[in-house]
């Protein structure tokens, strides 16, 4: 008997196990590697919609202060904006200013909805063009929060789904909350033209 | 006209206030040139001199102007339509997002000028509020789809024409790029095979390769006979697998006309091709829903 083809049954098993680990390894630092962008993109994205929201917020006050004069009468809904602004800026979690920026939207919606009444606003240069700004800054917050729900989506489906969920849960990874429509925002403010 | 801006605005904020609806996007086709007139209300003598200009317009500025019509946007709103289809041809270069889409939908009678992230700033919401309302919207409502379209151009041209340097002949050198090159060698070996593999009429001699690969390694490192046996076998396998999976990949894009997958070796050619003054395909531009959208 040769001693090296009993060295090599002995060695078969091991070897086998070795390389099952070594293979549930790399797919595990891949996975973790994956987990770990995707977070970041999920976060850069939401540093987006912050700045869109920023831009919403600065351009606010413009827009009142362009309409105020003439909008006399319309005091709570420019109280309702002001107090939106305030719990914007006070909110310090990434949830808490999503809720704010909902009560931002909401008197805004408001206020353009009253804004119907007063045709003499309509023809002013400095208004209309902040109409523009702002109905592209809308624009671009629903694109951007489109955006963030994606990848929200992506990663949500890694982290959830079998054999990954294991690792996920191992390393600390949890499902992130996609933005959901505000609760009674589902229905547009009306208006009548 | 100006109660539509308003609308517009209520329109979209009530979009804003519905996080992100399921909307039904679907792409009108592949870009042919910097005007695509999917909807046919172009005279071609308009389609072949935009064109012209549009590439000149590119060779010194570096900024690309789409122009699309399409018939109707299938039930989707034109904003969403157009950011969706702004990020699927990638208009405007990917480092510098300078591009500019200019949509018509026809049927719905709706135009929206989208400017991709990098033009924000030289054509702001306002202007082109002001482009669309001013100049091509009293042009659409007589018909004169080929004088809105010629019009809206040229304002978009004189605003961002500022903007950006044109394409330099010469590019200093990029020693990062080196180094990636370094760690890309192996990658694009494996690429090269793989599209090798994949074109070839067979979709076995990979196995073949892997046997004599097998072979060739048993011989250099006199493995003993059964090691060597793994190895040809192990690689013949892992060969046949290979040509066969990206052989079937490959046909099956060919068949369908579709984009071969990288890993089949679809070629690593990103369309910057820009001599000539031809259409060289976009460039992978991205915009985040700038701009501003209106009706005639």
């Amino acid at each position: 008997m040769e001693p090296t083809s009993s060295w090599r049954a002995w060695l078969t098993w091991p070897i086998i196990i070795v390389v099952i680990l070594v293979l549930a390894a790399v797919y595990a630092g891949g996975k973790y590697n994956s987990l770990v962008k995707s977070n970041e993109a999920i976060d850069a994205q939401w540093a987006q919609v912050e700045s869109q929201y920023q831009r919403r917020f600065d351009l606010i006050p413009n827009l009142v202060n362009s309409v105020k004069g003439i909008m006399k009468q319309e005091q709570t809904v420019f109280t309702a904006i002001a107090d939106a602004r305030t719990h914007y800026a006070d909110a310090a979690t990434p949830d808490a200013k999503a809720a704010a920026a909902g009560e931002v939207e909401t008197s805004l919606g408001r206020l353009l909805a009253v804004m119907e009444n007063y045709p003499e606003l309509k023809s002013a240069d400095t208004v209309q063009s902040l109409m523009a700004e702002l109905a592209g800054t809308e624009n671009r917050i629903s694109v951007e929060r489109m955006r963030y729900n994606e990848l929200v989506r992506d990663y949500n489906v890694s982290v959830k789904s079998f054999p990954g969920s294991l690792l996920a849960g191992m390393f600390g990874f949890n499902p992130r909350t996609m933005f959901e429509a505000q609760a009674g925002a589902e229905t547009p403010p009306t208006v009548n033209l | 006209m100006k109660r539509g801006l308003i609308y517009t605005s209520l329109v979209v904020l009530a979009g804003a206030l519905l996080s992100a609806p399921a909307f039904a996007y679907t792409s009108p086709g592949s870009p042919t040139g910097y005007v695509n007139d999917f909807a046919h209300v172009l005279s071609s003598n308009t389609i072949e001199s935009l064109n012209a200009e549009l590439s000149a317009f590119e060779a010194s500025t570096s900024n690309q102007i789409a122009v699309v019509t399409v018939p109707n946007m299938g039930g989707d709103y034109i904003e969403n339509y157009a950011v969706k289809l702004f990020a699927e041809w990638g208009i405007g270069k990917k480092d510098k997002d300078n591009g500019v889409l200019l949509l018509l939908s026809i049927e719905e009678r709706k135009l929206r000028i989208e400017v991709g992230y990098g033009l924000e700033g030289a054509l702001p919401d306002s202007v082109a509020q002001s482009i669309i309302n001013q100049e091509m919207t009293p042009l659409l409502k007589a018909g004169d789809y080929d004088g809105a379209v010629a019009a809206g151009v040229a304002d978009i041209e004189a605003s961002t024409q500022g903007e950006y340097e044109g394409i330099g002949s010469h590019q200093p050198p990029d020693y990062e790029g080196y180094f990636i090159l370094l760690i890309l060698v192996p990658f694009l070996v494996f690429q090269w095979a793989a599209s090798v593999l994949a074109r070839s009429k067979s979709w076995w001699a990979g196995g073949i390769a892997g046997m004599l690969g097998g072979l060739t390694l048993s011989a250099i490192f006199s493995f003993t006979f059964w090691i060597g046996v793994i190895a040809v076998v192990g690689l013949s396998v892992l060969g046949f697998l290979l040509d066969f999976i990206v052989s079937n990949a490959y046909t099956k894009a060919k068949s369908t006309s579709g984009k071969i997958p990288w890993w089949a070796g679809s070629g690593t050619h990103s369309g910057s091709s820009s001599s000539g003054g031809g259409f060289g395909g976009f460039g992978g531009g991205s915009s985040g829903g700038g701009g501003a959208s209106g009706g005639w």
